[in-house]
């Protein structure tokens, strides 16, 4: 459970997040608005990489920031990340990448190879274990990225456009694994995304984000009867010609 | 202008050895090698020092806040700019037998290979932490924010950050112990015997014997091909990307902590402190008012030569610099001859050099103040390519594309270079001149009669001048350093103006 209560984000006089309160239980919404909404604030505020300058943060259950203070710092969270440009770390083995936080949460040896092979199982990664992210395809290292993000059995798991770059057919592919990964995770999953197709097959809810604030929250369905912004306008067009 | 100021002694080195052979039986004496193991052996320790100080310091100017981090960070980067044997000076008017802290067995501490080590450390640490500083600064910050929600920000910096900006550490760790294995003045005014000084004293000392000296740089040579090998395999082209690359993140990686503040206060001292004891030593003891008795032209000689040469070396710098950061087959082999120069023991150059250019023929270069620059030129100029390649990593390479669709030239494409990279221009600039002002070991092997600077007057007369004047004459190349170090700032803050 992910609650937000009033939160507010000031950087100098821009305000990237304004009195935002939002509630997010074990589903998958996806995230939308127009560059420079505060999509990208938003999750940074949720991972404990920046405060809120005003109001509170709540991870399940727990408060872990208010009124410009982290009080739960990033590592002890346990809330997992996809970002945009994957970010696996070039140095280390694809086991490299999925033991780092376990063995950063003191999990011994025998037990941090058990996890990262059934993390790469699935995501059908079997075998790879020993590759450096170099060696992969595309696809593939969007895999091993997610898979970094499960094998730590995150409370909540967020993900930052994190199939901005692959063609259709690779998307579709992923988007089917993606969707079979979130049904078996019982944990609030923010998905954020300019893809309104992408939105429609990951995400029930969709919630839309402009100006610091939510503009608008429902299904696609619901967001086409009455869009409440030009942006949800046209947002809702793309979905309908995407089908079309 | 880099081939010609490097090949020629490279050629004479590579002749005169050649030509040695029924000589190489001086390479039999027990004490030269025990002479070169001592000096591989006091590198080292000073590289593992300076890499062991430097490196945290690094990350902790880098990436966390405190209080006067920039001030402190710059105090402490500035002793780099000194010739080593200026912070030695300090050191042994606080420490040394008659200092304001000395006595018997800090003189000897002082005085021994442990002294050597510490002050050369003290000197060259900072190259480490400026290097480590910027390669940390140049991780993707995507990478950073995702080891620090994994593992915490201790765990971040030592198994992302740090390994991330591996090649400008493993760099920093080839330049100090290149710097450390070329040093002249540390270890002589320490009386501590190093393999280097051998052949200085054969070139220029009472031993004088040049043709011993070309074959006591044999093993010099192998250690310096030595170096360029690592250098290849482990900095290279990977540095200057490193080093080019900025994505900073947002924001600090560690929180104000006082343990930072005190660790970053104590670097700073440890930099600023044999300077305030050589500003008090030359006050108290009247230096000051007799120094310009004993200057002569060495001020003007260095700072003349210097520039010059710092001219050069920016010239040589945008085109090499430009074509090492695009990944030009034939930048690299420049800078291969750059660096192999710039890693050689002054020594070796030295003796190149003298062979090179002392002949009837070139005697107009070789008694005039133009070979000092030569001698710049071919001793730095992997400083000023590298920094300049690494402005121009910062240029996306599509901004030149563009200028060649529209019919822009090599030249006009260089030019397009140079204007978006003009704060690298200027940083390239400064530490070329900053290089060439700070030398000794090179400057003193070959100034012209009348002509030396302000460097090797200073040591030349720590042996026998008034104590006072020579604190005073190191205060006032402190000063010139610092003006040339401020007027570049000036500059490059002039130019990041929009």
């Amino acid at each position: 459970m992910i609650e937000l209560v009033s939160v507010s984000v000031r950087r100098g006089p821009a305000l990237m997040l304004d009195r935002l309160t939002l509630s997010l239980g074990a589903e998958v919404v996806a995230l939308v608005g127009p560059s420079g909404s505060g999509k990208t604030t938003l999750l940074r505020v949720l991972l404990g990489l920046e405060p809120p300058s005003a109001g509170q943060v709540s991870i399940a259950g727990r408060v872990v920031s208010h009124d410009g203070r982290v009080d739960v710092p990033p590592e002890e969270r346990n809330v997992a990340m996809v970002f945009q440009d994957l970010a696996l770390w070039p140095h280390l083995t694809v086991h490299g990448n999925l033991a780092y936080g376990l063995s950063a949460r003191g999990i011994g040896k025998t037990e941090r190879d058990r996890r990262v092979a059934q993390a790469l199982s699935w995501v059908g990664l079997d075998g790879k274990a020993p590759r450096s992210p170099q060696e992969l395809s595309g696809g593939e290292r969007q895999r091993v990225a997610i898979a970094r993000a499960l094998v730590l059995d995150p409370v909540a798991l967020l993900l930052d456009e994190p199939m901005g770059s692959l063609d259709v057919a690779l998307k579709s592919e992923l988007l089917d694994l993606f969707a079979r990964l979130f049904r078996e995770r019982e944990i609030p999953i923010v998905y954020v995304t300019h893809d309104p197709r992408e939105a429609r097959r990951i995400a029930r809810r969709i919630i839309v984000l402009e100006g610091g604030r939510v503009v608008q929250h429902g299904s696609l369905d619901e967001l086409v009867l009455a869009p409440a912004t030009p942006f949800v306008g046209a947002f809702v067009r793309a979905a309908r010609g995407a089908d079309a | 202008m880099l081939v010609c100021a490097v090949l020629p002694p490279l050629v004479q080195v590579g002749r005169e050895l050649l030509g040695s052979g029924s000589s190489l039986g001086l390479l039999a004496s027990d004490r030269l090698w025990w002479l070169l193991g001592r000096s591989l052996g006091l590198s080292a320790a000073v590289t593992l020092l300076a890499l062991s100080v430097g490196v945290p310091l690094g990350v902790l100017f880098s990436r966390s806040t405190f209080p006067l981090r920039k001030l402190l960070f710059a105090v402490h980067v500035a002793v780099v700019f000194l010739p080593p044997f200026l912070p030695a000076l300090g050191w042994f008017h606080l420490l040394g037998r008659e200092g304001w802290l000395g006595g018997a067995l800090s003189t000897r501490l002082l005085f021994s290979e442990l002294g050597v080590v510490l002050v050369l450390a003290s000197c060259f640490a900072p190259i480490v932490t400026a290097l480590t500083a910027l390669g940390v600064s140049g991780v993707d910050a995507s990478l950073e924010a995702a080891a620090r929600i994994a593992g915490g920000p201790w765990r971040a910096a030592a198994r992302v950050l740090v390994p991330c900006a591996a090649p400008a550490i493993a760099l920093a760790g080839i330049v100090v112990f290149a710097l450390a294995f070329s040093e002249l003045g540390v270890p002589m005014f320490l009386r501590v015997d190093v393999y280097p000084a051998v052949v200085f004293s054969r070139l220029g000392g009472m031993d004088f014997a040049p043709g011993e000296a070309a074959v006591f740089v044999l093993p010099l040579v192998v250690v310096a091909l030595g170096l360029l090998w690592l250098e290849r395999r482990f900095a290279g082209r990977r540095a200057i990307a490193v080093l080019g690359s900025r994505a900073r993140a947002q924001e600090a990686l560690f929180g104000p902590r006082p343990l930072f503040f005190v660790l970053a206060a104590l670097a700073a001292a440890a930099s600023v402190l044999p300077l305030v004891v050589l500003m008090v030593h030359a006050g108290a003891r009247g230096g000051i008012g007799e120094v310009t008795r004993w200057t002569g032209d060495a001020p003007w000689n260095g700072i003349r030569a210097s520039a010059i040469a710092a001219v050069v070396m920016t010239a040589i710098a945008v085109v090499l610099g430009r074509a090492l950061a695009r990944g030009r087959r034939v930048g690299a082999w420049l800078d291969g001859l750059a660096t192999l120069a710039f890693i050689l023991p002054s020594s070796i150059l030295g003796v190149g050099i003298v062979g090179a250019w002392n002949h009837p023929a070139t005697n107009w270069l070789y008694a005039s103040f133009a070979i000092l620059v030569v001698g710049f030129v071919a001793r730095y100029s992997a400083v000023a390519t590298r920094t300049f390649a690494a402005a121009v990593a910062q240029v996306p390479p599509s901004l030149e594309d563009a200028a060649r669709t529209v019919g822009a030239g090599y030249t006009r494409r260089l030019g397009l270079v140079v204007g978006l990279a003009r704060r690298g221009l200027v940083a390239t600039f400064v530490l070329a001149l900053v290089f060439a002002l700070r030398d000794l070991e090179t400057a003193a092997l070959f100034y012209p009669p009348g002509g030396e600077p302000l460097t090797v007057r200073i040591f030349t007369l720590e042996a026998n001048g008034p104590p006072a004047v020579v604190s005073a004459l190191a205060v006032l190349h402190v000063l010139i350093t610092f003006a040339a170090v401020g007027v570049g700032f000036i500059a490059l803050g002039k130019r990041s103006a929009p």
